[in-house]
């Protein structure tokens, strides 16, 4: 284990993330919030400390291999939480280290599950930053990282590659462009001029500019928070359906992004099995809810809006909430939760299960049922033109099996709570879809307060294993893995 | 740059490191799926399964916007019809392996219809190499410049050496022509691009840079001269044989070639009229010694099997031989090898290898000067590079003291039409000049502007 090249890699990611802090910082002074000014201040001062632990122990050589990956990647989201929590357990704005550390987590790993009772009375600076880390967290810091920090000498070497293999989201799919680093800078790119987008589409809206921003954020990084405490119920129809459009952007492939802007390839993105079948299962989702809750509304056309936007919020894993869906009848909740476990395509910033490892499992099931019927056929999984490997599909079926046995290993802890087992269900399958608990929960968000401190910290673990796909943060914590 | 290998074996796998970790956008085509997923395990490149050749896997893989397309597979006909597709496609510069004797007329005469830029043959490279070697067995690696004008070898300072406890300043009045250390390796991890008053130790060894004409003077001021080559003993029969043993004969030694197949010792006995063709184990100890390997100046190991190949050379290396050199494919252990005392390791994939990356830095080459040559010192650690002084470089006309280099850095040699001087302070390069610059490998100087300050 390379420890050395490990330590500074990770004063580096402290370091871009005391950048990110600057806004807030800068919100702070000039809204004269003496107290988060001061804890922001002093948070990014304990950032930059590891830079001098990098400069006592430099690296001794830049040998890296997908262990370290995974390990540096599960370490680094989790030391940015612990730093990013900070601010608010500094300034007092959220009482208790724990809840400031879950506050963040959710946002980190675009769960958007809040402890806050009421959003409103936080300082604006807190609450930039809780909106803002959504959106770093949701490309991910270390793609971030990779994009902008000049690599020099370690070029070459393949760590890049592996630190963005265990940061993004989805199973290792086919590269866009040989070199990892390119692919993030192009990625974020991509990403930032999304969200640019949205922005400003927003901001036409008639928006506020800091609402507009939050909500931004929350789109792009398919979070979930907004800067208010009622998510979109009181804002207008065109802002509900922008938001509609680009939590369904946001939640594809952006690879897709890169072929069809950068490359100019309608071919290439076409290709794309994993986004048709997203598309074809949004669609029928859409029609089915827009069926069952339309007696509910006057206007067909606020039913089929409401319908699109809460399809759209919940496979993305946003949960922003359109209508209050409590009042919803049960068909459609089930669809929305079960929509919520698929999740969005591979290489985008949305949670859950994700389309393309739901695509493997069906034809895996398809392929293994043939073979009963007819055991001399040789079949091979295609998807995209590609052939899917045994280990592809056994690493699929591990990952299943694996998100299953946390789920059911988290229920049962958290119903010692003595909370109903469908609403302990509802928020372990929220926290390990990176998806808030929806809008079921509206007014009740205080919820999470209720949860004692074991339970707290399973969620905080259910939303990291979910947001880094299980694998970084089950070796972080395996002995042998740290084992020579 | 955006650089395209078809093959994904060892010179492919080689190239693909080398080149990415000099900050290429490198693309490896192969058909084998399981090889592309080991390698774009290892290394950040992008990968494509298919054949090189096919006109359709070459669009995929984008071969029309590349800078560069290699073609490395195994054989020499799909690696020509690559480079002629990738021409078809637009592709600027192309490289083959080819290395059967039987295409090398043909490929110096139709390079133009062929679409090559250049070829490289991997045996015959190693054959020249191993050549060079055996001319002079006191040095234990050659590399030339210049068009052959002048050389850096490379000498260990065995006990007895007068350069031993000598300042590098006193270095002319001891080796009594005017020569230059480049580059000193000391111990296991410490080597050193010196300047004057570094003092020369025991067991060092050093890379000194000479005109290739004073090296017979070099070795016999400095007493490491070895008894010359008459003859050698070749063990193995392949196609590095054959091209070692033509220019072993053509400069008068004796030839002894032990060979397994004996298919292959009737060819290679039609082939070579001259040399003497034993049909036997190479590694069995009793046809050896029956053989004469005691009498034997040199011998060199050049079976298929890199374990054979150590095997031998230990044991002649018991024998004390005067002169011992291994043909490793593996190159991973090479520091193992000379820790053990194999002292001219060859190895085929890299000689190959670092020949195409020479091209590909000169390709790349912005302005400055023109990198003519690269050669790896000291296991790669090193770089001598020579350069043409061109319009742009700056520094021209000005004395060599005068200039700033940046630390670690050096001229070491300048060559004016043919003429070689090795320069002092009061030295000045002039334009269309060659410089030889010797550089720490990782400061991957690829512009002559680059070393001064």
């Amino acid at each position: 284990m390379n420890l050395r090249m490990m330590l500074s890699i990770l004063a580096n990611i402290l370091g871009l993330a005391a950048l990110f802090m600057l806004p807030p910082l800068g919100i702070a002074l000039y809204g004269a919030e003496t107290e988060a000014a001061r804890a922001f201040a002093l948070t990014i001062c304990l950032m930059l400390l590891p830079q001098l632990l990098r400069f006592l122990f430099p690296p001794k050589n830049s040998r890296f291999y997908l262990r370290e990956g995974f390990i540096l990647a599960a370490l680094s989201w989790l030391t940015v939480s612990f730093f990013g929590c900070l601010p608010l357990y500094f300034s007092g704005a959220v009482p208790g280290f724990l809840n400031c550390f879950f506050e963040i987590s959710s946002s980190l790993t675009t769960t958007g599950a809040s402890i806050v009772a009421d959003v409103g009375a936080l300082p604006r600076s807190i609450l930039f930053w809780r909106n803002l880390s959504q959106w770093l967290g949701g490309m991910g810091m270390l793609a971030f990282m990779l994009a902008i920090v000049p690599m020099g000498r370690d070029a070459g070497t393949a760590y890049s590659m592996h630190i963005l293999q265990a940061e993004t989201t989805g199973p290792q799919g086919d590269k866009i462009v040989p070199k990892s680093k390119s692919a993030a800078l192009h990625i974020y790119g991509i990403y930032v001029l999304m969200t640019l987008t949205v922005f400003c589409l927003l901001l036409l809206g008639g928006m506020e500019p800091f609402g507009a921003l939050s909500l931004a954020f929350g789109t792009a990084g398919t979070g979930g928070l907004a800067a208010t405490q009622d998510s979109l119920l009181a804002q207008s129809s065109y802002t509900q359906i922008v938001v509609t459009v680009f939590m369904l952007l946001f939640s594809v492939s952006f690879s897709i992004y890169y072929y069809l802007f950068i490359r100019h390839s309608f071919r290439r993105a076409a290709l794309n099995q994993e986004l048709k079948l997203y598309l074809s299962l949004l669609a029928i989702s859409c029609l089915f809810v827009f069926l069952n809750v339309y007696p509910l509304y006057e206007n067909p056309l606020t039913a089929l809006k409401h319908a699109a936007f809460q399809v759209v919020s919940f496979a993305s894993g946003t949960t922003f909430a359109s209508a209050n869906t409590a009042l919803w009848p049960s068909f459609s909740l089930t669809l929305l939760l079960f929509l919520r476990c698929v999740g969005g395509c591979a290489g985008s910033t949305s949670g859950g299960l994700k389309v393309i490892r739901v695509l493997i499992l069906f034809k895996h099931v398809k392929n293994s049922m043939l073979k009963i019927l007819r055991p001399n056929t040789v079949r091979l999984m295609h998807i995209d033109e590609n052939i899917v490997d045994e280990k592809a599909i056994e690493q699929t079926l591990l990952f299943v099996v694996l998100y299953v046995m946390i789920a059911a290993i988290s229920m049962l802890l958290i119903s010692l709570d003595g909370f109903s087992t469908e609403h302990s269900q509802r928020v372990v399958l929220s926290a390990l879809n990176n998806a808030s608990p929806g809008a079921e929960n509206i007014g009740a968000a205080a919820d999470y307060s209720g949860f004692s401190a074991l339970s707290k910290l399973i969620l905080c673990a259910d939303m990291f294993l979910g947001r880094l796909e299980i694998f970084p943060l089950v070796m972080l914590f395996w002995p042998a893995m740290w084992k020579r | 740059m955006r650089v395209v290998i078809v093959g994904d074996g060892k010179v492919g796998y080689t190239l693909a490191e080398q080149l990415s970790g000099e900050g290429h956008d490198i693309v490896v085509i192969d058909k084998n799926r399981e090889v592309l997923r080991r390698l774009s395990a290892q290394l950040d490149v992008m990968v494509l399964a298919g054949n090189g050749a096919s006109l359709k896997t070459q669009r995929e893989a984008e071969v029309g916007e590349a800078d560069l397309l290699i073609a490395a597979t195994s054989m020499d006909e799909i690696n020509l019809l690559c480079c002629i597709v990738a021409r078809k496609l637009g592709c600027k510069h192309t490289i083959a392996r080819v290395r059967s004797p039987e295409y090398n007329e043909q490929i110096y005469a139709m390079r133009e219809e062929l679409g090559l830029s250049m070829s490289v043959n991997p045996e015959w490279a190693t054959a020249r190499e191993i050549h060079r070697l055996l001319r002079f067995p006191s040095f234990l690696r050659r590399e030339s410049f210049a068009k052959g004008r002048a050389e850096i070898v490379e000498i260990e300072l065995k006990e007895g050496n007068p350069l031993i406890g000598k300042a590098l300043t006193e270095l002319e009045k001891t080796a009594g022509v005017r020569v230059l250390v480049c580059a000193v390796e000391r111990g296991e991890n410490e080597v050193h691009i010196p300047s004057g008053p570094f003092i020369l130790l025991q067991g060092d060894k050093i890379y000194v840079t000479a005109p290739t004409a004073n090296l017979a003077l070099l070795v016999r001021n400095l007493q490491i001269s070895r008894r010359r080559v008459r003859s050698a003993l070749l063990i193995g029969g392949g196609r590095i044989t054959y091209y070692l043993a033509t220019m072993l004969l053509e400069s008068g030694m004796e030839v002894k070639i032990i060979e397994r197949r004996l298919e292959r010792c009737e060819e290679l006995a039609e082939l070579l009229a001259k040399a003497t063709i034993v049909h036997g184990d190479g590694t069995d100890k009793q046809l050896l010694l029956s053989e004469g390997i005691e009498q034997s100046d040199a011998i060199v190991a050049l079976t298929d099997i890199d374990e054979e190949n150590i095997l031998l050379s230990m044991f002649a290396l018991h024998l004390r031989l005067p002169k011992v050199v291994t043909k490793i494919n593996r190159t991973e252990y090479n520091d193992v090898f000379r820790d053990a005392g194999l002292e001219s390791v060859v190895s085929p994939k890299l000689l190959c290898a670092s020949e195409i990356v020479r091209y590909v830095r000169a390709m790349q080459n912005r302005s400055g000067g023109e990198v003519l040559t690269i050669h790896p010192l000291v296991g790669g650690q090193v770089e001598a590079i020579e350069f043409e002084v061109t319009q742009s470089t700056r520094n021209i006309g000005r004395s060599l003291a005068e200039i700033r280099l940046k630390p670690g850095m050096l001229i070491a040699c300048i060559n004016r039409g043919g003429r070689i001087r090795i320069p002092s302070g009061k030295d000045r390069f002039e334009l269309s000049d060659t410089l030889i610059v010797v550089a720490m490998a990782s400061e991957r100087i690829s512009d002559l502007n680059e070393i001064f300050e």
